[in-house]
């Protein structure tokens, strides 16, 4: 094999990209939707015009294939495509930020496998190189890569988690709305195949379904919960297929994750290239001292079905023991400046007042709901409670804010919405900060820290209500303050 | 290096803020109904608006609004009952780009956008020259990092 010669990925590649031409089947579609009356005679005149719109999408799919080439050297790899416009592109391995290998369950029976490259630079919406090569092609550049992201040899240390753990994470980062969007999809694909009946059956069964288990609540309440319930456990399923056989291993300068069930993938990530990781938490979870780690690399957790995990799921013990084993070089430290006792109000006035204010639009409108007083009830109920939950959270945020420094790693607390986050971040990797005081936070000398790291896509973490002046000596400490801002600042 | 926006900028906001008057108090005249107590309140709370703001608000504003650029970070700082600094590491800084918007011509200024991975920094009114030299500097910084 000429490592200088530029080759054709595999031929499957010519069905993966019909999906970017199917716009051209729009005009058999209308063509079919206005002889939806039944002049079958008239549609098979016609279906000639169909295959063409067929035939083009595959012959754009040829083209496709036949000029999008690659070259896998040594310590690059070349891209050449483009027919219009033909464009070259050239990655050193030792450039790259993540390399992975997916097997979906569809493509492994003909051992086709996607490769995905990413550097910092380049779309934070797609990898910078998506290539279909066979099993072997793919092992070869994956050796190739490898021996630039490892370094010097060290030996393998790996990681698995229980599967357990990752229902928690799924647990932790289901969302209702993927779920209902799924089902809704699925609901609506499922009645035009299978006919109106079959799926008017299906919400009649779940209305039965809805008012028999849930009584005492009326019915549109319960079919609004049962939705948001059906569309969480849903969320949960997909995630928890993603993430099965969750497994983490570091050689040398590098990290390898695999995951999956039916669609398996192998990232390798250069330690370097690691943005930040963060643990999350809900209430709950510390409550019980559990943690999920992310990490923030080019590339990993790129897709919009993907979690960029790191440890789904552990205690801190085992997490300390897991970041010595696998991630020396992030060794967090407790923080050292916390929120001013004097903000403890500015933490729980938010919930407060929404609380307050749903109570007061509930005694307001309470006389006009003469026949909805169980569902005005049920809504006062349904609104309060996750401001409640919201009121405990910000009372632990008070507790868990704040912001440390050991030697070359940051370590930021901080809380949004519900989640509770531990930002673990290497100094050179803070992009931007940012200080903010509002009038009454200046009042009692206090003020937020933002950090906004390196990154694909910007993100912010906020930590709330520190002392003015711990913030700027913790930024002088981190070579993002001169320390002689107070004389500096304008007097009026 | 460390300096406020151009003072130029103020007579723009001055002319905006009289534009913006001029309107709430045309509204005021012709909607509420004519020498009731809502349009006399209306009018003279306009003009208590105009006052505090074109010679308390404005000009305070510009005061406060400063930029600095050290050996670490660059830095923006503006803002009177919501102060806010923001502060980019050079090292973060990828490019930098002079831009100048019809408003820039009008009051004769440039504005410096600092690019970086994940973050920005927007440097509005800046003189002409002073912003040519910051962008040179920041520049050169680059340079002597990578070498």
């Amino acid at each position: 094999m000429n490592p200088k010669k530029f080759r054709k990925q595999h031929p499957f590649l010519i069905l993966d990209c019909m999906s970017r031409y199917l716009l051209f089947l729009l005009f058999p579609l209308i063509r079919s939707l206005s002889l939806l009356g039944g002049d079958f005679a008239g549609w098979w005149r016609g279906f000639w015009m169909d295959l063409l719109a067929v035939a083009l999408i595959l012959i754009l799919g040829l083209i496709y294939w036949f000029c999008y080439l690659y070259c896998a050297k040594e310590q690059e790899i070349l891209i050449r495509k483009g027919v219009l416009l033909a464009s070259r592109l050239g990655i050193r391995y030792r450039d790259l930020a993540t390399f992975s290998l997916e097997r979906p369950w569809f493509l492994r029976p003909f051992r086709v496998v996607r490769v995905k490259m990413d550097t910092d630079a380049g779309s934070w919406k797609k990898a910078d190189v998506a290539l279909l090569l066979n099993q072997k092609e793919a092992q070869r550049l994956a050796k190739l890569v490898g021996k630039e992201l490892q370094g010097e040899k060290k030996p393998a240390r790996s990681y698995r988690t229980k599967a357990l753990y990752v229902a928690l994470l799924s647990f932790l980062t289901s969302n209702t709305l993927s779920g209902v969007l799924f089902a809704s999809t699925l609901i609506s694909q499922s009645g035009r195949l299978f006919g109106e009946e079959a799926q008017r059956l299906f919400f009649d069964t779940l209305t039965n379904l809805a008012q028999t288990i849930v009584f005492w609540l009326p019915p549109a309440a319960a079919i609004l919960a049962f939705i948001l319930l059906g569309g969480w456990t849903i969320a949960f399923l997909l995630n928890l297929i993603r993430h099965l056989r969750f497994r983490v291993f570091r050689k040398g300068q590098s990290l390898t994750i695999d995951a999956g069930l039916f669609t398996l993938k192998e990232t390798e990530l250069s330690v370097s290239r690691i943005n930040y990781l963060l643990m999350r938490q809900s209430f709950l979870t510390k409550l019980f001292g559990f943690y999920s780690v992310f990490l923030n690399c080019s590339g990993y957790g790129k897709g919009s079905d993907e979690l960029s995990a790191l440890f789904p799921a552990l205690d801190e013990r085992e997490l300390n023991r897991s970041l010595r084993f696998f991630l020396p070089e992030y060794r967090w430290k407790r923080r050292k400046i916390r929120p001013v006792k004097r903000a403890f109000t500015r933490f729980i006035i938010p919930p407060l007042s929404w609380l307050l204010a749903v109570v007061g639009v509930f005694f307001l409108f309470y006389p006009l709901m003469n026949h909805f007083r169980t569902l005005w009830f049920f809504l006062l109920m349904m609104a309060s409670l996750p401001l409640i939950w919201w009121l405990f959270v910000k009372i632990t945020a008070f507790f868990h804010s704040g912001a440390g420094v050991k030697g070359n790693l940051c370590t930021f607390s901080c809380t949004f919405g519900f989640r509770i986050y531990t930002l673990l971040i290497r100094k050179e990797r803070i992009a931007k900060v940012e200080v903010r005081a509002s009038f009454f936070q200046r009042m009692i000398h206090c003020c937020d820290l933002i950090i906004i790291p390196y990154s694909e896509q910007p993100h912010r973490f906020v930590v709330q209500n520190l002392s003015e002046a711990e913030t700027e000596r913790f930024l002088a400490q981190i070579g993002l303050s001169s320390g002689e801002e107070e004389t500096k600042r304008p007097r009026f | 290096m460390s300096n406020h926006i151009s003072t130029k900028v103020l007579w723009l906001w001055e002319i905006i803020n009289v534009l913006a008057v001029s309107l709430i108090a045309a509204v005021v005249y012709y909607v509420t109904p004519y020498r009731s107590i809502w349009w006399y309140g209306g009018l003279w709370l306009t003009g208590l608006l105009f006052v505090l703001t074109a010679f308390l608000y404005l000009p305070l504003l510009q005061l406060t609004c400063v930029y600095q650029a050290t050996e670490d970070y660059l830095e923006y700082r503006r803002g009177i009952f919501f102060m806010r600094k923001s502060r980019l590491a050079h090292k973060a800084v990828t490019s930098v780009s002079l831009v100048r918007s019809p408003l820039s011509v009008l009051t004769k200024t440039t504005d410096l956008f600092a690019r970086g991975m994940g973050a920005n920094l927007y440097l509005p009114f800046l003189e002409k020259e002073e912003a040519e030299v910051l962008a040179q500097w920041i520049s050169s910084y680059g340079r002597k990092e990578r070498g």
